[in-house]
């Protein structure tokens, strides 16, 4: 090969960026996760009515945060997400909180993980025989078998991935064809629909658990370091992810709704594989068995992966101390910021239940996009159109960020009916955590460091 | 489950756990040579791997002194990894403490720069790209930088370039030499490149845009 056609070669494999389609598919693939478990609380918290219209209600509010993230994340750099967007729009007290809430929400959901796969296996066991089995072994387990891979930065190809995707995606399909809804057969809807047990206040604490069905996909969209991806495929690729979960969250709750009464599927651990289990196949059995295995494992080990780098860079930035912000000399991870984190997920992974950990990770998305929507009001004033170049401009504003705030208010009101405790705990963490940065950590940060976007100084400064 | 569903099971699971451990023993492999062809352009080298199995070539080539390594960039949230390839010359510039490096897109993530480790900071001119710092060891740095600003802006008119650093130990760029595939890292965080091997044009490529940077120190050195 000439140099030139070397060259040539070189270029055209940078050249590629992800499509709307590809943003979709992955979108799906990477909150597959909410289909398998934790979006059946919100049946327990209204009945199945509840959980559905909770489900449509938190589409809406994440079809604001992917508006919102989409202008933002197409004019200040994309790496770095929300954490960055608050280094450079807010400051440093907002960029900690964010790089908080980051670590939390994904912590948090590594151990909703593990504990789902825990009980699976310890179901299984039962069924197989070994009534003993306990789950606590299995979390600790996949935990520490986790963080060991990221530690040492374990990989494999995309091959290995695919096979675990397109096991964990297609079980629901082939779940949903084999109950046959076009017939009464195994769908019992007519008998097991019960209307609103809690009423129009039972839809309201539903949508606490609502958001769990999209949970992360704003996530979905990563920069290139070279080629930045075009304005177009952010908003078209998150907007249709939403509308496919949106359909995948339907079947799901046709299938599982239809099978088991609302009392049950509200408290279920595994709801997709309590339904292949009253079907009495044990092909389907096995089939989301590996689906609910597959597709916690895949959340847990992006869970470590993204809570360790958002723990390093507070570490670099000096919002923590600096130990955290090491990469080991020979595998290239952030192995502090991994090892610290494992003791906190395995603390809540170990003595938690589901629903309570699961409630933590939703608070911190929660906080996460209230964020959103003050950060997007700030940004618009400090730079307004015109002042810099933006790859993409979301249409109504500010009614994006007000119906955002909206439903980021009703949800924080759903999750004070049935987790005040953990919603206050939580708050009064935040709080206490913020003084530290305040009042002790902040002179550690370089200030002038900080800014790396080349902008005019915004307006009113 | 009938204990033969279970020994199926467990079957299955050791059949993709040996297929995925087969997997990683190949790319590790795959990685160990993709230095190979531009070590073969070194008149004395040594090729040596680092703990993640990338390769690094330290060597002499025309009486320049050269450190090549490669290595995976997978910190960043909401972004690919990157694979950077590290040229340093090792020759001394009699610059002191007047050193400085440019780095271009910073996110604050970048544990391999050397700008992070300088603090005095240096107006980023037009002919640069937009998103730029410059950062220097002292006041001083500002004179050394603005003799190179010419070959600097050359270089990094390639947007693959990802740092420059002038130090009083010698000349190193940074420079991307792939990019990990979107669906490995989306689904699992997986850092998978599609490289065989670097070729030995983007490697002679690098060794020119440092020789255009010495010129400026011929000579010269004793008024830094």
């Amino acid at each position: 090969m000439t140099a030139s056609s070397a060259h040539h070669k070189e270029r055209i494999s940078l050249l590629r960026v992800l499509g709307p389609a590809h943003i979709w598919a992955l979108g799906v693939g990477i909150v597959l996760v909410g289909e398998y478990m934790g979006w059946n609380f919100a049946v327990g918290k209204g009945g199945a009515l509840a959980a559905i219209i909770a489900c449509w209600f938190a589409g809406l509010l994440y079809t604001c945060v992917a508006m919102i993230d989409s202008e933002v994340t197409s004019t200040v750099a994309a790496a770095g997400g929300q954490y960055a967007q608050a280094k450079h729009i807010i400051g440093p007290l907002m960029a900690f909180n964010v790089g908080l809430f980051l670590v939390f929400a994904y912590t948090m959901l590594e151990a909703a993980n593990a504990i789902t796969l825990g009980h699976l296996v310890q179901r299984v066991g039962a069924m197989a025989g070994f009534e003993n089995t306990s789950d606590k072994p299995f979390i600790v387990l996949t935990i520490m078998f986790l963080a060991w891979l990221n530690y040492r930065g374990v990989y494999t190809t995309l091959t290995f991935s695919l096979v675990i995707t397109v096991i964990a995606f297609s079980a629901i399909c082939v779940l949903f064809f084999a109950v046959q809804p076009w017939t009464d057969t195994y769908i019992k809807h007519d008998q097991l629909l019960t209307g609103l047990p809690y009423g129009w206040l039972g839809v309201l604490a539903a949508l606490h658990f609502g958001m769990w069905f999209y949970l992360g996909i704003e996530g979905t969209t990563q920069a290139a370091e070279e080629v930045r991806s075009p304005a177009r495929a952010l908003p078209l690729g998150t907007m249709t992810g939403i509308i496919s979960l949106l359909i995948a969250a339907t079947m799901t709750w046709y299938i599982c709704s239809g099978l088991m009464p609302w009392e049950f599927l509200g408290q279920s651990v595994t709801p997709l594989f309590d339904a292949a289990r009253l079907t009495n196949s044990t092909l389907l059995m096995v089939l989301l068995f590996i689906g609910t295995i597959f597709s916690a494992l895949a959340s847990a080990n992006c869970c470590i992966n993204d809570a360790s780098r958002a723990w390093f860079s507070m570490g670099r930035d000096r919002y923590l101390p600096q130990v955290f912000g090491a990469v080991h000399p020979k595998y290239r991870t952030p192995y502090r910021a991994i090892v610290f984190l494992v003791p906190v997920a395995l603390v809540f992974a170990y003595f938690a239940p589901l629903d309570q950990v699961i409630t933590f990770s939703i608070l911190s998305g929660l906080l996460e996009y209230t964020f959103m929507a003050f950060n997007v009001i700030l940004f618009r004033r400090k730079w307004p159109l015109g002042s810099i170049r933006r790859g993409y401009v979301h249409p109504f504003h500010p009614l994006p960020a007000i119906m955002l705030l909206v439903l980021c208010a009703a949800t924080y009101f759903a999750v004070f009916l049935g987790y005040g405790t953990q919603l206050i705990a939580m708050m009064v963490f935040y709080i206490v955590a913020s003084l530290w940065f305040a009042l002790h950590r902040y002179k550690f940060v370089p200030r002038g460091e900080q800014f790396a976007m080349p902008w005019p100084k915004p307006v009113g400064y | 489950m009938s204990l033969f569903g279970i020994l199926t099971l467990c079957g299955a699971v050791g059949l993709l756990a040996g297929w995925a451990v087969r997997d990683h023993r190949g790319r590790l492999d795959r990685r160990r040579r993709l230095l190979d062809d531009c070590a073969k352009l070194f008149d004395t080298h040594t090729l040596t791997h680092g703990g993640d199995g990338f390769p690094r070539v330290h060597g002499m080539r025309d009486g320049r002194n050269l450190h090549v390594q490669l290595f995976s960039d997978g910190m960043t949230i909401r972004r690919l990894p990157q694979l950077w390839m590290q040229i340093t010359e090792l020759d001394a510039l009699q610059i002191g403490g007047n050193g400085f490096a440019v780095l271009v897109r910073p996110s604050g993530y970048e544990f391999f720069s050397l700008t992070d480790g300088f603090h005095h900071i240096i107006e980023v001119p037009g002919s640069f790209p937009s998103e730029c710092i410059v950062r220097g060891e002292s006041e001083g740095s500002e004179k050394v930088f603005a003799r190179l600003i010419a070959p600097l802006s050359a270089t990094l008119a390639d947007p693959r370039v990802k740092e420059i650093a002038v130090t009083r130990n010698g000349l190193r760029i940074i420079r991307q030499v792939d990019e990990g595939r979107a669906g490995d890292y989306l689904l699992l965080r997986q850092a998978a490149f599609e490289r065989s091997d670097v070729p030995s044009a983007v490697f002679m490529d690098v060794l020119e845009r440092l020789r255009a940077l010495r010129p400026v120190f011929n000579g010269r050195d004793a008024d830094m």
